[in-house]
Order: structure tokens, then C-alpha cells, then sequence
């Protein structure tokens, strides 16, 4: 009995399995959209997906689909043209390195995302002829290729890639400069400085039981030796950024937490090279190898932060690096977008960018705007008008004659603008810094009076009461809180879906007290905005009827219906009930209409499956179809607004007031509202806010969003898939967790007040230190517990209560 | 108590050597990935021989 009872459980979930299976696409993972394409009992949702896993399995590759569920990506639907990789100009720019035939390319691959991308693309030999080896970078999502140039081209390996779903990201900025060695070298100084730690405590601890012991007496002068030994390295290597660092705050005249860093690391070097070749006694190297030590270990937390994400995007990153231009003689070459001249005539594909300002030669086109209004509605262009850089072409090649060289299009104007220059500097004052430039003057003012009061009493101990101020009121610890803490939080921030650029913005986020919103893209969703009907065709008189109901009604869906059935309506008398959460019942000149939900209609032929709003309609008994809307709000808007009501906010849309009644009925009652901005107002509007001494964050997406989001003293950018587009940026929100930004604010709120405790631990460990130091009793011994004790604490203070907040932020955001 | 002297120095290249083969890893570029291998380890070597000869 059990046995057939577990057995029916089984093939219900076998069942269920199918289902699930079925309302995906096999290779993308994306729920169907249109009519599933069907290939030996799997479905997939486009004919781009069903190509690449014909080509998958012809290959035998199909293990791809066996390592992870869906592990695909959508192909672009429109051929990638690489051709112009072939141009020696951008061959020597990719290729890292080249001998005979065989080239070394390095290529960013921004859709890899699971362990099923790694291993299809280190197939990639066997789906590429010509390729000899190739490796994957998960982190930095880059694969390293080898091949021969003799029997592939760069172009077409691009172009394979492209359609397998990896569209490889091409620019003029990833040729640049590869960040691996500043990473390896801070591997190295924490390798040296950890060796030179473990090692000086090591041989420095019999010092601290054992006085006097003939063997140890011995010795010492071995044991010295090693230790200096040890701690040269240490000073003149593993620290060396720190006296960099404070040097060149102290030419800005900022006292930065790098000098009393470095004011203690020499102050440390200097009196136990004094104590142990003068006097004979035992130096303080094993407190000096373990403080550097820490102080790497907590910039290494600092800098592990999401590699993923490129923040520092600017115009160049979105451009492509080649055009074709036509010569007079009519022949086609690939140019650099740089030395694009004004009258030079270029062809541009489908779904390429305008890289220029320029006027149109061909007859027409339609150009999707989208990328620097936000407006997702093609416009068209005719023969003789100016089109703009950053649009992109939506049908027919074309050809335009530029009117600006690239430096001079608006587009690029507009990132060359001021906004885009400051910043680094940010106009609100970060916790450590304000602390810490008031720690090195109170120091050197103890270690002053200390000395003046030990001058009365035993002069020859003064050198030594300053040294041993200096060395124990080192702010290891200071140092130590904001890089733990705000690594830690930024660590748990991006696996909910937050990803920061650095540790700053957390504080930045604490101090917000004025939220600006961008409507089109970050309210709404960029996805088309057609409503469509379905069913059988109105007649003049039921759009009327219809158009009149729809009048009535203030709910959103009936308002884009009116607008969209695009009738005149004075004034119209009829009867009617809402029926909350489901649509009218009318009384439209002697007929009953219904509009709304499925529930309220008598019969339905076939109820639709889409996740778009549906409204069906209903004159006289008769069922006549049904409108479908696509959504135009994301999601979860509602609870997001809600929960930043406390915020004062801004609403600035480049869009005209159309949506106007709309969006007052959705936003929060203190909300502004600022139409038909284009991008310049937008930073003017932060920049007015920012002169009254507001923290403004800004939450956009798109291009023309880039310069407040820059302006902004936080640029939040709202971003649909990972791995898409972003401008630049402070921090990237998924767009699915937009509402739960105050959850995050929360957190980032709470992680400033654990930064505030760490100092009072910190400050308390200092005033134990300096009260000893000061009472002329510092020595080894004690240097030696105190420091280390004071930067474990804090460490493990750290540690544990961001674990903390993240689980209740995790509670809030999971249920 | 000599071999004190000996015993420590050899302790000391023991570490050193250790502290080498590190810096040796790392300019082999063992840290430049931290999170690839960690998704790596999961993938069966079979499912590729055994498919695709």
C-alpha cells in the first residue's frame, strides 16, 4: 500500500516537473510569450533559442542543458555585424598577445552567469574551427581565447558567439587597461606582512615569559636580528600605500586616517630599531608586522565588491569603436568612430546606433529614440532631417551625412558636461574622515602634555613617552570598522539585489533626505505600449458606447482604453456601478455593457493566458473580445511608493503631462511633478536641490538619466537583467526588488550606527593604551596584546552584527 | 642550546619557503578568479567525454 501511495506521489511530481518544464522556453528559461515552438517534445519561446540548441546538440553539447536548468540566453534577433574586428586598427587594440598565426584575445562577455556558460564556453573549440583553447574569467565575466588566424577571423568568432547568446562587449574602453596587477600586489603585501606577523610573534614570545634566562640571553641577539629583518619588508613594501596615501593628503591639506597610520608605522620602526641596536632590548616588530597585516586585511574586504558591474560606464562604453563609411570612389571602410569628420557619409545597419549628429540621405527610417529619452516609441525620419547620436535604427539601413564630429554631437555634449567631472570628492563628509581629522591633532596634543609633564619630573624619558603615545594610539581599529562593516553589508546587499559601488554609498544612503524619480523606465516599464483587441471587430457605435463607459471610470486601465479608442465624448449620460477589483455594469441608451474581469461576464469563449491586463467587454449578452494592455506600471510600484512616502520626492519625466492624472492618483500626496525635462533641466533640478543643502538620491535608468544620476549625491540606476545596460552610477537595484528599497535604506541606516559603536570600542581600547603609554609603562608585552586585541574585536564586532541585520533584512525582504 | 640556532633557521626557511610558494601562486594568477572554481568543482568531467566521443 505505501509502496503504490509513494509511487502515485512520484509521478505526480514527474508531472509537475513537466509542467514546469512546459511553461518555460528549454534554452532561456523566459515563459512563452507567444505560441511555444515545438523540437522533439521540448518548447522554445523563439526561433533564435531552438537554433542554438539544434546547433547545441548537433554538436553532442547538449550536456549544456544538463548542468543547469535553462542555462541560456537569448540570441539578439538581429545578426550581430562584427566586421569591422577585422581592421587592423582594432586587431592591435583586442589582441594581447600574437605569434606567427596563433592570437591571444581577451573578450567581456557580460552574459555569462552560471556554471553552465563556463563549461560551453571552454567547449568552444569544438563549435569553432580554428579555436585552440579558450578559458573563462567567471568573475570578471571575460573569456581568453587562443586562435588561429589563419583559419578563423576575430569577426566570425565574435559573430558565433553572438549567436550562440554570449554577444561579446566590444569597446574602445575594454581594451584598456587590465586592473589584475593592483589586485595581486595587495595579495602579495597581505602574504608578506601575514608571513612577518606570524612569524615575530612566534620568536618574540619566550621574550615575554622568560627574563633572563641564560639561553635566551643568547640568543637574543639572533631573535633581533630576524625580527628587523622580517620588518623591512614589511615597512618598505606592504605599507608603502599608506605613506602615499598620507602624503598626498597632507598636500591637500586634509589629516586623513593615512597619516596617524603612517606617523605610527615609523614612529614603531624607528624606536624598536633604537631599542634593539642601541639598547639592546626587544623592539615592537611582531605589534608592527600584525598591524600592517590588519590594516591590508580590511582593505581587502573593502575591495571585494562586486566585480560584475562596471560603474564607471561613460558614452564610450555604449558606442560602437568602428563605422562604415563611403568614400567618394564609393568603396566601404571601417573607421574609427574618432576620426569620424564632419561630411563624412556612413551607412548604419539595422539596430546599429547613430554614432554622430547628422541629417538623413536615405529616403526614411525609424529611429528608437528610447536610449536617450527614454520614449520607446520609434520616430520617423525623412530625407534631408537631422538625426541625433544615440538613437538607435529600427528598420532599413540607412545613410547619413554627418553634421558633427563625434566630441560635438549633443548626446556626448552632455557627458563632457560638468557633472560628469566632479564627483570623487563627494560634498558630504565620510564618518571616518570627520573623525579622523581631529584624531591626529588630539594625539600629538597628548603626547605633548605627556611630555611637558614627564620633563619636570625625568627629562632623558621624555623621547620615549611620545614614541610610545604615538605607537599605541594608532587607529587600527578606526581603520578597521568602516571597512568591515560597509564590506560586509555591500556583500550581503548584492546577493539580495543591491549592488553598491563602493563603501561609501552605504552612509550615502544614510543621509538621503530627498528622493528625485525618473518615470519612464523606472515607474514604468520600457516595454511596448500598444493595447491591442481581440475579437470581433466594433463597430463605430460600440466604440462609442464603450469609449463613453470607459470615460466614466477613473481606474488607470480605463483611461489608456479611452485614450486608445480615440473617440469625442461630450458629457455622457448613462447609469453605472463599479464593481471594486472587477469593472462596470452600464446603462448605455437602453444597453446593458459590462467591462472588466473574466468573472464578470456571462460565458467566455476562451479566456486568455497572458500577463498583461485584460479587460473583456460585454454589450447586451453578447461577449464581444477582449483588450489586452501590456503593464505599464513594474510591478510592486504601489508598495514602493508607499514605503518612501516619509521621503519628500520629486517626479521628473521627459515625457509630456499626458500621464498626468495617472500618476497623481499613484503617487504619494507631497509628490512634485516636473514634465517634459530633458536631460540638462534634470541635472539643473539636482543641482537647485543640492545648492539647499539636500541629499538627493536619484533613481533612474536610461542614458538620459545619466546626468543626474551623476549629479545626484546617490545615483541609484533600476536594471531589468544584471548584466543590461546601466549608466553610470552609484549603485544598481534589480528591478524586482525596487520595492524594497526602504528595507535597504533601513539596513544601511542601522550599519552607520554599528560603525558609530565600533568607534567607542575603539576609542575605548585607545584611552587604555595611551593612559599606559602616558604613565611611561608601555612596553613590548603589552604593545603586543593591545594592539592585536583592539583589531580582533572590532573585526569580530563587525562580523557578527552585519550578520545580523542581514537576517532581519533577509525576514523583511523574503516575506 | 646550539641547535637552538639551527633548529630556528631551519623553522624560518621552512615559513619563507611556504611564503615564496604563495607568491608564487598569486603571480600565477591562482587569486585572480575567486569565484569561477567554486562553480567549476560542480561540473562532472564525464558528461563531456562520454558525450561527445
Amino acid at each position: 500500500m505505501t509502496f503504490i501511495m509513494l509511487f502515485l506521489i512520484k509521478v505526480e511530481d514527474f508531472c509537475k516537473k513537466i509542467e514546469l518544464k512546459k511553461q518555460a522556453c528549454c534554452h532561456c528559461g523566459l515563459s512563452f510569450i507567444h505560441q511555444p515552438i515545438r523540437l522533439n517534445s521540448k518548447c522554445f519561446c523563439c526561433v533564435g533559442c531552438r537554433t542554438v540548441y539544434q546547433l547545441l546538440e548537433g554538436l553532442n553539447l547538449d550536456a549544456y542543458y544538463s548542468i543547469n536548468q535553462h542555462p541560456g540566453n537569448k540570441p539578439p534577433q538581429q545578426k550581430q555585424h562584427f566586421a569591422y574586428l577585422d581592421d587592423e586598427v582594432y586587431l592591435s587594440k583586442l589582441i594581447t598577445f600574437q605569434k606567427g598565426s596563433t592570437v591571444h584575445v581577451t573578450l567581456n562577455l557580460p552574459a555569462i552567469h552560471c556554471s553552465a556558460c563556463i563549461w560551453i564556453l571552454e567547449q568552444l573549440d569544438k563549435l569553432i574551427l580554428g579555436v585552440v583553447d579558450s578559458s573563462v574569467n567567471f568573475s570578471k565575466k571575460e573569456i581568453y581565447l587562443v586562435f588561429n588566424s589563419k583559419q578563423v577571423s576575430l569577426s566570425s568568432i565574435a559573430e558565433k558567439l553572438s549567436s550562440i547568446g554570449y554577444p561579446p562587449n566590444i569597446h574602445l574602453e575594454s581594451s584598456a587597461t587590465q586592473p589584475n596587477k593592483i589586485n595581486r600586489r595587495l595579495w602579495t603585501q597581505i602574504g608578506i606582512s601575514g608571513f612577518a606577523f606570524g612569524n615575530s610573534m612566534f620568536l618574540s614570545l619566550p621574550h615575554y615569559f622568560e627574563h633572563n634566562e641564560l639561553w635566551l640571553n643568547r640568543l637574543h641577539p639572533f631573535f633581533s636580528l630576524l625580527l628587523f629583518l622580517m620588518s623591512i619588508p614589511v615597512v618598505f613594501y606592504a605599507a608603502q600605500d599608506y605613506y602615499v596615501a598620507a602624503w598626498s593628503s597632507l598636500k591637500t591639506k586634509v589629516l586623513s586616517l593615512d597619516v596617524p597610520i603612517s606617523l605610527g608605522v615609523t614612529v614603531l620602526f624607528l624606536s624598536s630599531c633604537h631599542a634593539v641596536f642601541l639598547t639592546d632590548q626587544l623592539g615592537y616588530f611582531d605589534s608592527l608586522a600584525g598591524l600592517v597585516f590588519f590594516l591590508l586585511l580590511g582593505k581587502f574586504i573593502q575591495d571585494r565588491t562586486y566585480k560584475a558591474f562596471s560603474f564607471e560606464r561613460d558614452y564610450q562604453s555604449f558606442f560602437p569603436i568602428g563605422v562604415t563609411r563611403i568614400d567618394s570612389d564609393k568603396n566601404e571602410k571601417v573607421i574609427l568612430l574618432e576620426d569620424v569628420r564632419k561630411e563624412d557619409k556612413l551607412i548604419l545597419k539595422t539596430s546599429e546606433l547613430i554614432p554622430v549628429d547628422g541629417l538623413l540621405l536615405s529616403k526614411h527610417t525609424f529611429i528608437d529614440y528610447s536610449f536617450v529619452t527614454g520614449e520607446s516609441t520609434p520616430v520617423r525620419v525623412v530625407k534631408g532631417e537631422a538625426v541625433y547620436a544615440g538613437g538607435r535604427i529600427e528598420k532599413h539601413s540607412c545613410l547619413i551625412i554627418a553634421s558633427h564630429t563625434m566630441l560635438q554631437s549633443k548626446l556626448i555634449q552632455l557627458w563632457n558636461q560638468e557633472a560628469f567631472r566632479k564627483k570623487e570628492e563627494p560634498n558630504f563628509q565620510v564618518l571616518t574622515r570627520k573623525v579622523s581629522r581631529y584624531f591626529t591633532p588630539i594625539i600629538l596634543f597628548i603626547a605633548l602634555l605627556s611630555a611637558i609633564f614627564w620633563w619636570t619630573i625625568d627629562p632623558s624619558r621624555v623621547p620615549f613617552i611620545i614614541a610610545a603615545v604615538l605607537i599605541v594610539a594608532c587607529p587600527c581599529a578606526l581603520a578597521l570598522s568602516t571597512p568591515f562593516v560597509m564590506g560586509n553589508m555591500i556583500r550581503y546587499f548584492g546577493r539580495l539585489g543591491l549592488y553598491l559601488k563602493n563603501t561609501h554609498v552605504i552612509e550615502q544612503i544614510d543621509q538621503i533626505n530627498h528622493i528625485v524619480l525618473d518615470k519612464t523606465g523606472t515607474l514604468t516599464q520600457s516595454s511596448s505600449k500598444e493595447i491591442s483587441f481581440k475579437g470581433r471587430p466594433l463597430s463605430k457605435e460600440e466604440k462609442n458606447i464603450l469609449g463613453a463607459v470607459f470615460y466614466t471610470s477613473n481606474h488607470p486601465l480605463s483611461k489608456s482604453l479611452f485614450k486608445f479608442l480615440a473617440i469625442q465624448i461630450s458629457a455622457p449620460n448613462l447609469e453605472y456601478t463599479h464593481h471594486l477589483g472587477f469593472g462596470i455594469t452600464a446603462n448605455v441608451s437602453e444597453k446593458i455593457v459590462k467591462v472588466g474581469a473574466a468573472q464578470l461576464m456571462d460565458s467566455i469563449p476562451d479566456s486568455p493566458t497572458t500577463n498583461h491586463s485584460v479587460v473583456h467587454v460585454q454589450i447586451d449578452q453578447e461577449y464581444l473580445g477582449y483588450f489586452t494592455i501590456p503593464q505599464l506600471l513594474r510591478p510592486g510600484i504601489h508598495s514602493f511608493l508607499t514605503s518612501i512616502i516619509n521621503y519628500p520626492i520629486t517626479l521628473l519625466s521627459g515625457d509630456n503631462s499626458s500621464d498626468h492624472s495617472l500618476l497623481v492618483d499613484l503617487m504619494p500626496k507631497h509628490t512634485n511633478f516636473h514634465f517634459n525635462q530633458n536631460p540638462f533641466q534634470k541635472i539643473n533640478y539636482i543641482q537647485k536641490l543640492q545648492t539647499k543643502k539636500k541629499q538627493v538620491m536619484m533613481i533612474g535608468d536610461g542614458l538620459n538619466d545619466a546626468g543626474a544620476l551623476k549629479q545626484a549625491d546617490l545615483g541609484l540606476a533600476v536594471a531589468n537583467q544584471a548584466h543590461a545596460f546601466t549608466p553610470a552610477c552609484d549603485a544598481i537595484l534589480r528591478a524586482d526588488k525596487l520595492r524594497y528599497l526602504h528595507h535597504f535604506i533601513w539596513a544601511s541606516k542601522k550599519s552607520v550606527s554599528l560603525i558609530k559603536w565600533s568607534f567607542i570600542i575603539s576609542f575605548f581600547y585607545n584611552c587604555i593604551g595611551v593612559g599606559i603609554a602616558v604613565a611611561g609603562l608601555l612596553n613590548p608585552l603589552i604593545a603586543a596584546i593591545l594592539m592585536p586585541l583592539s583589531s580582533i574585536s572590532v573585526v569580530v564586532f563587525a562580523y557578527c552584527s552585519t550578520a545580523l541585520i542581514n537576517r532581519k533584512l533577509e525576514k523583511k525582504i523574503v516575506s | 642550546m646550539e641547535v637552538l640556532f639551527l633548529l630556528l633557521s631551519i623553522s624560518f626557511l621552512i615559513a619563507l619557503f611556504f611564503l615564496i610558494a604563495f607568491l608564487f601562486t598569486i603571480k600565477n594568477g591562482a587569486y585572480d578568479d575567486l569565484d569561477g572554481p567554486s562553480v567549476r568543482i560542480l561540473q562532472d568531467d564525464t558528461i563531456d567525454n562520454s558525450k561527445v566521443t
